[in-house]
């Protein structure tokens, strides 16, 4: 991937240790990649996620994001499709509109 | 191709005395209570005939193309799909609550002593069960039967069918900017309330009701299933079974039994304030890491209560369960399980065995 995409080189390492060191995670957040890799240029980034979903490596879903700021369970594979109301961890329905739909990788 | 009427002849003895169901009735059921991975096991059993498709790009092609085309070829069976539509209409995206009975009481909650205490001594003769397809806006008793004859054979499952009447958004909207209105265009739609009472020998009545978005609808069908079980069993005479003590024993031992299960969210609450974890990691444990494990033995220290618990039971090698299980205990009540997926009836009893073990 590098090979093909030279540029981006440098964040794709980035990216190989981050997944390394959280290998419990069955999904990539990229706020949570934000915040971790914080001195990886925001835009780069977004490139090489996108370029990893081009690759086949991960597919993009969306999820909501409940009032607390944790992601909610269910996966989208549209934001569209996510439904008015959604559970949050604790069983208690928000209104999906007040808050973030956000877009989240997982393996391909 | 074959006519549907056709194809019921070829239905076995166990629902022969249902009436003959249309074949958009059944796959309208199977799109409200199945998941795609039931439905391809389902279409499995059918793989020989060239007919048989599992490959399609969304539910509504998997049910009405592949499974419809299936059904019409008889490369599957139509008594599995009953089955199927069954066993995932009775379990999963469930609230149960427990309640236990005395063992005074539990000598009296066999189906024998039950059926007569509901519609008199000739029950067998006046209710046709299983009614699979009744659809109906009162509530009607649609099922009452043993569960498992061989394995436990003092337990039953009397299930009673209702009607959910709701409006949906359209999505059309249509702006009026002469009159400042917005006009928004829902559609009523209903579907299949499916409530259960399960007897769980030899000490345990569940009383199983539909998740939903509002809990005051839940304690509705909770309450409509107290009535319906009416004169069968005396309600005083149950308590709820209260599973608070079982929970914090459950968070406390999360690391004891980590290949068990993983508890992910729980509120605590100590006598000045309440205290609400959940993992960053959707897939994570509140014992991740030994700063978060030392943050629950805080918040659980003490006379601290645990209020709530989203517990992941972990698929075990020898299938049971086969992939894992999400639920939350305790939200508005203290016998409360959530079952927030599609899950099979031994996956259930499963979770209710291990509650037992956690109990003692």
């Amino acid at each position: 991937m590098a090979d093909r995409k030279p540029d981006l080189k440098p964040v794709f390492h980035r990216l190989s240790d981050w997944a390394k060191a959280h290998q419990a995670w069955n999904l990539v957040d990229p706020r949570e990649l934000r915040r971790d890799l914080n001195d990886v240029d925001p835009v780069l980034l977004s490139l090489a996620l996108q370029a990893l979903v081009n690759f086949g490596v991960l597919r993009r879903v969306y999820r909501a994001v409940a009032p607390s700021g944790v992601l909610a369970d269910d996966d989208y594979d549209d934001p569209n499709q996510v439904p008015e109301w959604v559970r949050d961890r604790f069983n208690h329905y928000f209104l999906s509109s007040e808050g973030d739909i956000v877009p989240v990788f997982k393996p391909a | 191709m074959l006519a549907w009427a056709d194809a019921f002849i070829h239905v076995g003895a166990t629902f022969s005395r249902m009436q003959i169901p249309r074949l958009d009735d059944l796959l309208e059921l199977v799109n409200e209570f199945c998941t795609m991975e039931q439905i391809k096991d389902l279409l499995r059993t059918g793989q020989d005939n060239k007919d048989v498709r599992l490959s399609a790009a969304n539910k509504e092609e998997l049910i009405y193309k592949n499974l419809r085309t299936a059904l019409e070829v008889r490369a599957v069976s139509l008594d599995r799909l009953i089955e199927m539509v069954r066993e995932a209409e009775e379990n999963g995206h469930q609230r149960i609550y427990y309640h236990k009975v005395a063992p005074r009481i539990a000598e009296t909650m066999t189906i024998e002593a039950v059926g007569p205490r509901l519609w008199g001594k000739n029950w067998k003769s006046k209710h046709q069960f299983p009614l699979f397809l009744s659809r109906s806006t009162d509530f009607t008793y649609a099922d009452f039967r043993l569960l498992a004859p061989n394995k436990k054979p003092l337990d039953w499952v009397l299930k009673v069918y209702g009607e959910y009447v709701y409006e949906k958004a359209t999505g059309f909207v249509e702006k009026k900017p002469e009159t400042g209105r917005i006009l928004r265009e829902f559609e009523v739609k209903s579907k299949r309330l499916v409530l259960l009472a399960r007897w769980n020998s030899p000490d345990l009545l569940e009383i199983r009701v539909p998740e939903d978005s509002s809990t005051k609808r839940v304690a509705s069908w909770a309450e409509m299933m107290w009535t319906m079980l009416g004169a069968a069993i005396n309600r005083t005479l149950v308590a709820p079974w209260d599973l608070s003590a079982i929970r914090k024993r459950m968070i406390a031992r999360g690391p004891k039994y980590k290949n068990l299960y993983r508890p992910r969210d729980a509120r605590m609450r100590s006598k000045h304030s309440n205290v609400s974890l959940e993992t960053i990691n959707p897939d994570g444990s509140l014992f991740d890491s030994e700063d978060d494990s030392q943050l629950v033995s805080q918040a659980l220290s003490g006379q601290s209560e645990c209020t709530y618990a989203s517990i992941f039971w972990l698929a075990q090698k020898d299938g049971l369960p086969s992939e894992q299980i999400h639920t939350n205990i305790g939200q508005t009540s203290p016998n409360e399980l959530i079952f927030t997926g599609q899950c099979g009836p031994r996956e259930i009893d499963y979770v209710t065995d291990k509650l037992r073990f956690f109990g003692r």
